[in-house]
């Protein structure tokens, strides 16, 4: 690859994030400011807050007492205590990234053939194989970094708002930080985020190669030739293992999402297999579905390449 | 080379309608070509092909090379502006810059930001701030800074107030054409691009029915004002077209000589509008 | 950018070559300087550069313009000159005899001609 196709590849990626702002930062963000303020906010008017991460860890504003209870904690306790709520914040940030990568794959080669902007994109020298894969990588790397830094920082917060509230509890919140782990639990939970959207990728390219043909409202596009590939198997072969598939790979995407979670509550927190980020690696499964990730890509990119738009 | 677009039996049709019928053209060098028809008479679908945006069947060249596969190289030299409302809504102006900078080998980043200047265009504004009109000079700003040998313009003017497009003519003769290039446009406004042409192409129903230099047609179509008295005359010669013009009758002549002409009254040339007129009511 | 109405019975580049002529014998152009550049004269007029060459190109051919490489078309030293006594003789050979003849056709006599002034209204 030569200089000029990498500043032409890195622009194309550098577009994607100008047009998705919204959706990659502003949406995380303002997520997170919401929450920090709420929290803040709840714990100045003494309301009962309550932070949800799967297991019922709840920060009841008997400070002096939960301070207490959590010092007499051993120090493994005390440690997953923290992660646990660190690793919390990533159950709800985590979703609304996979619900965005969903509108982001369904509108990738969509929306500019909508407001023909394409006309534009094509009277420059930028190839279809090109632009196809930086919007693939925008969705399976670019969107989890950002929603990670932003989830880093919350975490972040909430060590902050935790060793204040420890402050007013009596205690000096130093355990607090000292069992955090928090680069542990920031560099475990960008893996697992960045880990899970490639897991997923055969469904963000099938979504982008939808989005490539789809005459109007993609979403029914998307959506329709797997229920019809589901009710034809259903009838022609009375079984359900397309759906099955499908299903399996989706469910697992978030799984692996909150796999940090589901082992520092010991295992209990999904009832399947869960796959460690690190473990994904090693998994067949996910090699397939990068390749069928392959096959929808080559899809999106003959039909951006030779579909007629009149 | 001299020949940019040499078009030999291109033909293309969707489903049962014939959009080209074997159609044959070519565009020189340094030429300023008018491609002129009524809708659906397959202007879009010839300037397309060139584009590499459709598939059609013949024999197409544009710079030497075959749309249909070498599309990505024939991008490096050719620019086109497809209607003015096709830049992203979205996109910031000094965004749009540094992205066709990157993007784009003959971009002069210099030239885009000169021809910037001399509009009021904020380079921090998006393209939704922008009125129609600095769309256009935005467009029309970057394509300008790219050192393409062929221009395509498809309708560029459209929905353009009068002051936006004469600069928009004005800028492209002062600042982008020159004998190395070419330009091939198409436009429903012919009286404003008639005497910037060189050569002229008029299509009708897929098919081309003229095909001329700008000289061509200045010698081989003559108007003639003739008095009622020698109308019967002229009708003689076999017009090409009549219309009446305060209760005389003018008469179109295609290759007749000034020589017989002249002692019918009064020659004129015939304007672009009038000519493409007569030639889409031949033979109807 | 001047709106130009050129007529329909002349090519465009006769009358453009009228324009540079107008120009230099008003002496709004005077001899040893500059004309505008071709590709001026297209933006400006919004006709194609090929038809301000021809114009050119003809005038050089005339000994009116000269090219000086790399410095653009210039009105050579005798050029107004030159044009002077070609429209003299024009107008002498060509015009005056018809207006001569149209003279005669009305009937009117040279002390009337005379009498007229140029931009009077005429009152009957």
């Amino acid at each position: 690859m030569s200089i000029a196709m990498v500043n032409s590849f890195k622009a194309l990626v550098k577009r994607e994030y100008w047009e998705h702002k919204g959706a990659m930062f502003y949406t995380p963000a303002i997520m997170a400011a919401v929450f920090a303020g709420l929290m803040i906010l709840g714990a100045l008017t003494g309301d009962h807050i309550t932070v949800n991460s799967g297991h019922g860890f709840s920060i009841i504003d008997h400070l002096p007492q939960a301070m207490e209870q959590f010092e007499n904690l051993g120090e493994e306790e005390r440690s997953k205590g923290v992660q646990i709520g660190l690793y919390g914040a990533i159950v709800l940030f985590g979703f609304v990234m996979l619900i965005v990568s969903l509108f982001y794959a369904l509108g990738s080669l969509y929306d500019e053939r909508k407001d023909r902007s394409i006309l534009f994109w094509k009277s420059l020298p930028i190839s279809d194989t090109a632009t196809v894969l930086s919007k693939f990588l925008a969705v399976t790397f670019v969107i989890p970094v950002f929603y990670s830094a932003i989830i880093a920082a919350f975490q972040l917060f909430l060590l902050l708002f935790a060793t204040v509230a420890a402050w007013f509890g009596g205690s000096s919140g130093i355990a607090i930080w000292a069992s955090s782990n928090l680069f542990g639990v920031i560099f475990n939970s960008f893996f697992a985020i960045v880990t899970a959207s490639l897991w997923l990728a055969p469904l963000w390219a099938w979504l982008m190669f939808a989005s490539s043909w789809a005459k109007k409202v993609a979403f029914l596009w998307g959506t329709l030739p797997i229920f019809m590939i589901v009710v034809a198997e259903g009838w022609i072969f009375q079984t359900t293992r397309f759906i099955e598939i499908v299903g399996d790979r989706i469910a697992n995407g978030f799984v692996i999402l909150n796999s940090n979670m589901h082992y520092m509550v010991g295992g209990d927190m999904f009832e399947i297999d869960v796959q460690r980020w690190y473990e994904v690696f090693g998994n067949i499964e996910f090699w397939v579905g990068l390749i069928v990730s392959g096959i929808f890509l080559a899809g999106a990119i003959y039909t951006r390449r030779y579909r007629d738009e009149s | 080379m001299t020949t940019l677009i040499q078009a030999k039996g291109l033909s293309k049709s969707y489903g049962s309608h014939q959009a080209l019928k074997s159609v044959d053209f070519s565009v020189e060098r340094g030429r300023i070509v008018g491609l002129v028809g009524p809708n659906g008479a397959g202007k879009t679908t010839i300037l397309k092909s060139i584009l590499g945006l459709t598939s059609y069947e013949g024999d197409l060249k544009v710079l030497g090379l075959n749309p249909e596969r070498q599309r990505h190289q024939i991008m490096q030299k050719v620019s086109f502006i497809a209607d003015v409302a096709v830049l992203p809504r979205w996109l910031r102006v000094a965004d749009a810059v540094e992205f066709v900078t990157n993007v784009h080998p003959n971009f002069k980043v210099e030239r885009a930001k000169h021809f910037l200047s001399k509009t009021s265009i904020p380079m921090n504004a998006r393209v939704k701030e922008l009125s129609k009109g600095m769309v256009a000079q935005l467009h029309l700003a970057l394509v300008m800074s790219i050192d393409a040998e062929l221009l395509v313009l498809d309708e560029p003017t459209l929905g353009l107030d009068i002051l936006y497009r004469k600069e928009f003519y004005n800028q492209l003769l002062a600042e982008f054409f020159d004998e190395g290039r070419s330009i091939l446009v198409t436009t429903h406004q012919i009286e404003e691009i008639e005497n910037l042409l060189t050569d002229l192409l008029f299509i009708r129903d897929g098919k081309i029915v003229l095909d001329a230099t700008m000289e061509e047609v200045a010698e081989k179509y003559i108007e003639v004002m003739v008095s009622k008295d020698d109308a019967a005359k002229a009708e003689a010669m076999n017009p090409v077209m009549q219309r009446d013009v305060f209760g005389r009758k003018v008469y179109l002549f295609e290759g007749v000589s000034r020589e017989e002409l002249e002692p019918l009254g009064e020659l004129h040339s015939p304007s672009v509008a009038d000519l493409f007129v007569a030639k889409m009511k031949e033979g109807k | 950018m001047t709106a130009i109405m050129w007529n329909d019975q002349q090519p465009i580049f006769k009358q453009l070559k009228e324009k540079v002529v107008e120009l230099i014998i008003d002496g709004e152009v005077s001899e040893g300087e500059a004309v505008p550049s071709v590709r001026q004269v297209a933006a400006d007029y919004q006709i194609n550069p090929l038809t301000v060459s021809k114009a050119y190109q003809e005038l050089v051919d005339e000994s009116i313009l000269e090219k000086r490489r790399g410095l653009g078309m210039f009105v050579t030293e005798s050029a107004r000159e030159k044009l002077l006594e070609s429209e003299k003789s024009q107008f002498l050979n060509v015009e005056w005899p018809k207006i001569m003849k149209k003279v005669e056709r009305l009937g009117l006599s040279m002390q009337q001609l005379i009498n007229e002034k140029p931009n009077q209204v005429e009152e009957r």
